[in-house]
């Protein structure tokens, strides 16, 4: 959270190639103004209405098949933000039907290997 | 100007076009639009040629995507397009229909969305999922889908709705209230005497009589059917047929007696054409007899199925016909069933196939 007077901070938020497809004139990295995931994901519906929608779904929540990392460790939309944070926004392999998307996946320069095995789990390849 | 011949294939890897004229013996492929998402159905406004694609994509979720170019650039939108916080989310549009200036689509899980902006802007339509049965419909195969949506062509009150399994469901207040409409319909996998229950048929095709809208035909996962009274009663057309399984069930666009039906060998059999010979069944008296329209499909080594929404007509004389397979393979027919061509093959699995002549 923010304390009153204090600058909200500015944060670096990473999208995967397949979503920047999506949204004629957005691109990969994105600088915005967050103190949470969620404000992270409504500063990107600001720019590109309906980046929310493609993000999460009703229930609310980050959708099933993608995964959200802050410093390399899976978030939802609650997770804080500190100043300079890194939100990186990763496809899972469960959703693409076979189709990772690699280059996304460099993205993430230090994703622990258990957040790796989780993604994983997830595959279902047709 | 020549009119041009559109037909619109939706598929588990985006949306394809074909474009030709209006002799429908040469074919252009165009595609695939929607960044190779799964799409379920793709429908046109023949009054202005706007095309719109549903589906939803493991990742990014349900869309309605659309073209006002004949598929050159497209938009996507799902503004609305969500149940309550906490609810189980949609994962997928399953059906698109127009009706009384608006735009309605359906969705898994299964209900009903309507917009009166061409696609922008949705709002649940939340009569349906207030009817006292929801809590009992179940997923087929397919998932608890809405998958066909039918307007009445008079009163922008009424409307008809397919769902799996669910059965058909009728308003005639604009989708305040619901009534299932599936008496003489029967549910092979209920026990015996709850077979033909008031809701809960799989049912896998509605399709209305041209200028008769009380006439209705249904292909059910148990059977065919017709209702001439709006679907209050319904009666088995499937005498004369080879099984009482299949999908799609098309009306032709003129002549109210005349249905279009591609059985297939069961659900247990593999859902393949009868004796992997490839037929369409056309009846010319309302379902009482049938004939099968073979010239020009494979009669040997035919293991495909086709699915709810993937057989259409289109408007002219004679009519059109085309059917598009599970194993990617599109036919058509420019003289109303008797000779078939294919028009491609080795496409993504087809899930839905609509026709669009334009102005």
């Amino acid at each position: 959270m923010t304390s009153a007077g204090s600058v909200p901070p500015r944060v670096v938020v990473w999208l995967p190639p397949v979503l920047v497809r999506l949204f004629p004139g957005s691109r990969q990295r994105v600088d915005v103004t967050a103190t949470t995931v969620e404000e992270a994901i409504d500063a990107l519906d600001a720019l590109w209405p309906g980046m929310r929608d493609r993000l999460c779904d009703s229930t609310p929540a980050i959708r099933r098949h993608l995964n959200v990392f802050v410093e390399a460790e899976r978030a939802t939309l609650a997770t804080p933000l500190a100043p300079g944070s890194e939100v990186t926004v990763l496809t899972a392999m469960s959703g693409g039907r076979g189709t990772a998307d690699a280059s996304a996946k460099s993205r993430l320069r230090a994703v622990d290997s258990g957040a790796i095995f989780r993604c994983a789990l997830h595959m279902s390849c047709e | 100007m020549a009119r041009k011949v559109l037909i619109l294939l939706g598929t588990k890897k985006g949306t394809f076009l074909f474009e030709g004229d209006e002799g429908r013996r040469k074919w252009a492929l165009k595609g695939p639009f929607c960044e190779t998402w799964p799409i379920n159905h793709v429908v046109a406004d023949p009054a202005t040629g706007t095309i719109y694609a549903g589906g939803g994509n493991e990742w990014f979720g349900p869309a309605v995507w659309k073209s006002e170019d004949f598929g050159e650039t497209w938009t996507h939108s799902s503004a609305g397009l969500g149940y309550a916080e906490g609810e189980t989310p949609i994962k997928a549009v399953w059906s698109l229909a127009q009706g009384d200036g608006a735009l309605y689509a359906g969705v898994e899980p299964a209900g009903l969305f309507r917009s009166e902006d061409g696609g922008v802007n949705w709002t649940h339509v939340e009569g349906l999922q207030k009817h006292p049965s929801r809590p009992e419909w179940q997923p087929g195969g397919g998932g608890l889908i809405l998958h066909h949506i039918v307007p009445h062509p008079n009163d922008a009150r009424q409307l008809w709705v397919g769902i799996s399994t669910g059965g058909v469901f009728h308003t005639a207040d604009g989708g305040a209230t619901w009534e299932p409409r599936n008496r003489g319909t029967r549910n092979d996998y209920a026990p015996e005497g709850q077979k033909y229950a008031e809701y809960g048929q799989c049912v896998h095709s509605l399709a209305m009589a041209a200028g008769m809208p009380d006439r209705l035909y249904q292909q059910n996962h148990c059977g065919m059917y017709r209702s001439d009274d709006g679907g209050r009663e319904w009666r088995s057309i499937e005498a004369g047929l080879p099984s009482t399984f299949g999908f799609p069930a098309t009306a032709h666009p003129r002549d109210p007696g005349t249905l279009y039906l591609l059985p297939l060998n069961g659900d247990v059999a593999g859902r393949f054409v009868p004796d992997a010979k490839a037929a369409v069944w056309r009846s010319r008296d309302g379902g009482d007899t049938w004939q099968d329209l073979r010239g020009g499909l494979p009669q040997e080594n035919a293991f495909f199925g086709v699915l709810r929404q993937a057989m259409a007509v289109d408007p002219l004389e004679p009519a059109g016909i085309y059917f598009g397979t599970n194993t990617g393979t599109l036919y058509a027919s420019a003289d109303e069933g008797e000779n078939w061509t294919c028009v491609a093959q080795h496409l993504p699995p087809i899930h839905s196939v609509e026709t669009l002549v334009t102005a």
